[in-house]
């Protein structure tokens, strides 16, 4: 009855938060991802196999993301009020947690079910015949259900025991591009035993893609359920875990008062205002990191596909930068901008900030530092491409139309930055902006797949870091566009609206 | 004819339908400590964000210094201003040290100033502790430090006593006493407790149900020989 009572309170707890809304995105996402690819084909009788080999791709795409976004949204409640240090006077951290995860648990049951039913919605709005052995489905969902049930895990841990969710958020993006990525590589054993990789590892239908014929052709193979029981050791291994650090969790202790010696001197920091205030948050571990992989497994798999991927640097480039630009970029840009405005978003802080400051300056602060985080991951994603093409001995000389499309890039990503700005200064809340950010990286495909790639910023940047996709000139003014509007926007709403505090 | 710091023409405040103050005419005179006398929920803090440009009133003015307070100059009127409203704000993960650096860029001051009030609120031996690890009294001591960062010519300090202990609250009623003798400025504070105005204020305003019912000095308010505390509940009891 305990368990029924606390489960009734935690509901409550997320009243007016429209948690669900997460699953019912990322689903309504995925249909109109799938819509978008594929309606108005014909002659595909098997088009349910398609459907199979597609979802897991996206799922190992989405889901990653919003399940970490998910799981912060159930522990950050407790953290943003220091609600915290009451509850464990009445109710065990066993308890506390627990609760979170059924209410996790069912939210996963519930997200499975509706991606199982938009199934029947992709078959019938793509005419798709819906006659097809019920087993797969089950299957699909059987897995697709246990892989996100260890993703919860994880995030949960993350998002319980650490108050800067920002830490969860970027295991989140990190995890989803491992599992992206590595679902284009070769299998290894490491993929299979990666609990993001195995969305893709434990699917049923191959794909045939005749190089002469140039027609695809959809596979089934018998299902792999190894994936399926890794995962389900991943989830007892991190139970286990939960339990021993609940155990010997307490409220977060206040940080050890160190007596450092008296120091005289009052020495000032030189860095910029903004910086200094994100002083040891990890928002820009991102940056780095991604690219790095991103340059790994694109200079990987490169080598291993030769003989399709003819083009040299031309085919280096499109490796390294597929995904990262398609969609993490945003993200991770998002997330930085979340973090920056959260810092005065907390307490009481805006009132410092608007009593001592122009609006404009604010935004310009705020905006100036994060371009410059987002131009340095590109200048860095450079770098990389360069090592990466001399290790492996690329033919011929470097592209010289490069610094164009990086130009023109990393100008277009200073939109998307204006955009995330305003973002999260209107929503004060980290996960929410990321959402968009992620939905936003979405749409811009689609922009691009329907030729009109200026009318997002997304997709301004994603065609010109594509090998230049996009005129140079017409980029450069969508983005001046973008990033005026965006910018006076953000000063109009900041100097028009009240100070907003937690108070 | 007195000088005054501060004024306002009537100002109102709406929340919904609910007015949160409303018709408000403020006179604060220069130099003095201004006691901003109320109940819990009255409106002190409301009036307070709108004295900093930090919201907007709905009707009437609000004049600074002589110079009306909108958006386009708010920045500039509170280079002349120090603040601590609600609770103090502050980067938890920053040291002490850095959440007053950060202030003093805003206000373009120096390492002198950082220091100076470092050792008026005493928090000098601590300053390079993380803001996460301080005390609830360490916090509101940090706080008013930031209003006082470059000597403004207001202050404004809302509750500056919440959470000290008897001596700490004892040493800032001092520190406020002394401020207007040592740096020149007039300081607004706002309490529920007359008690503690008593012993600061020369001026008092209180505020009930946001309308303000007395203003002037605090010789003004006793009457008889009942009890300032008697006064006060009579008057924020019948409005």
């Amino acid at each position: 009855m305990n368990v029924l009572n606390d489960f009734l309170i935690e509901t409550k707890k997320h009243k007016h938060r429209f948690n669900l809304l997460i699953p019912v995105f990322v689903v309504l996402a995925e249909i109109f991802f799938i819509y978008g690819n594929y309606h108005g084909r014909t002659g595909l009788e098997n088009g349910w196999m398609l459907l199979f080999y597609n979802y897991p791709i996206i799922n190992s795409l989405f889901l990653p993301v919003a399940i970490a976004c998910f799981a912060s949204r159930l522990t950050d409640i407790e953290y943003k009020g220091d609600m915290l240090k009451s509850l464990y006077t009445f109710s065990t951290p066993e308890r506390i947690f627990y609760t979170k995860y059924i209410y996790g648990v069912i939210s996963v049951v519930l997200l499975v079910s509706m991606m199982c039913g938009s199934f029947y919605i992709n078959c019938k709005i793509l005419n798709f015949p819906t006659k097809f052995p019920i087993k797969y489905l089950i299957i699909f969902a059987v897995t697709n259900f246990i892989t996100c049930l260890t993703l919860f895990t994880i995030h949960m841990i993350l998002a319980f025991f650490y108050r800067n969710q920002a830490v969860n958020i970027t295991v989140g993006i990190l995890g989803s591009f491992m599992g992206l990525f590595t679902a284009f590589l070769p299998e290894t054993i490491f993929q299979k035993i990666l609990p993001w990789g195995s969305f893709t590892t434990s699917m049923f239908v191959r794909i045939d893609w005749d190089r002469e014929t140039r027609v695809t052709d959809w596979i089934l193979t018998d299902p792999s359920f190894f994936p399926t029981v890794i995962n389900i050791l991943w989830i007892v291994l991190l139970t286990c875990l939960t339990l021993l650090m609940l155990k010997r969790s307490s409220v977060e202790e206040k940080e050890k008062q160190k007596r450092r010696p008296v120091n005289n001197k009052i020495s000032l920091h030189k860095r910029p205002i903004e910086v200094l205030k994100l002083k040891g948050s990890p928002a820009w571990v991102a940056f780095i990191i991604v690219p790095v992989l991103s340059a790994i497994i694109g200079t990987i798999n490169y080598t291993g596909n030769l003989s399709i991927l003819t083009d040299g640097w031309y085919s280096l480039w499109s490796q390294h930068t597929l995904f990262l630009c398609y969609f993490f970029m945003s993200v991770m840009i998002g997330l930085f901008a979340g973090c920056i405005w959260r810092a005065d978003h907390a307490g009481t802080n805006m009132n410092i900030l608007l009593t001592h400051n122009k609006a404009s300056t604010i935004i310009l602060g705020k905006y100036l530092a994060t371009c410059f985080i987002t131009s340095l991951s590109i200048i860095w994603m450079v770098v990389l491409f360069i090592i990466s093409g001399l290790i492996v001995h690329v033919d011929g000389p470097l592209p010289s139309e490069m610094i164009g499309w990086v130009s023109v890039g990393m100008i277009a990503s200073w939109a998307i930055c204006a955009f995330q700005i305003f973002t999260s200064l209107v929503i004060r809340n980290l996960i929410i902006p990321i959402v968009i950010a992620f939905i936003g990286g979405l749409a811009g495909l689609v922009c691009i797949s329907k030729d009109i790639p200026y009318l997002t910023p997304y997709s301004v940047f994603d065609a010109a870091m594509n090998r230049g996709g996009a005129g140079i000139i017409p980029s450069i003014i969508s983005s001046g566009l973008f990033i005026a509007l965006f910018l006076t926007l953000s000063i109009l709403y900041l100097s028009r609206s009240d100070a907003k505090t937690q108070e | 004819m007195k000088e005054y710091v501060v004024q306002t023409y009537a100002i109102s405040k709406k929340s919904g339908r609910k007015y949160r103050i409303k018709d408000v005419n403020l006179n604060v005179p220069r130099g003095v400590v201004y006691g901003f006398l109320g109940p819990n929920g009255a409106g002190k803090t409301t009036t307070m964000k709108i004295l900093l440009g930090l919201i907007k009133a709905d009707t009437g003015v609000a004049e600074i210094l002589g110079k009306k307070m909108n958006p386009a100059n708010r920045f500039r009127i509170n280079q002349n201003t120090g603040s601590l409203i609600e609770s103090p704000g502050f980067y938890p993960h920053l040291t002490a040290q850095e959440n007053l650096e950060i202030i003093a860029r805003y206000k373009k001051l120096g390492e002198k100033d950082i220091k100076e009030v470092l050792k008026i609120v005493q928090l000098f031996d601590r300053k390079d502790d993380k803001v996460k690890s301080y005390s609830l009294g360490m916090k509101q001591r940090l706080g008013i430090a930031m209003a006082l960062m470059g000597k403004p010519e207001i202050l404004i300090l809302d509750e500056p006593t919440n959470g000290l202990d008897p001596a700490g609250i004892q040493e800032i009623r001092n520190l406020i006493r002394s401020i207007p003798e040592k740096f020149g400025s007039t300081v607004i504070i706002s309490s529920h407790l007359l008690s503690e105005v008593e012993q600061m204020a020369d001026y008092v305003g209180i505020i009930n149900k946001g309308e303000l019912i007395f203003e002037g000095p605090l010789s003004e308010l006793e009457t008889g020989n009942d009890s300032l505390e008697a006064v006060f509940l009579e008057m924020t009891k019948g409005a």
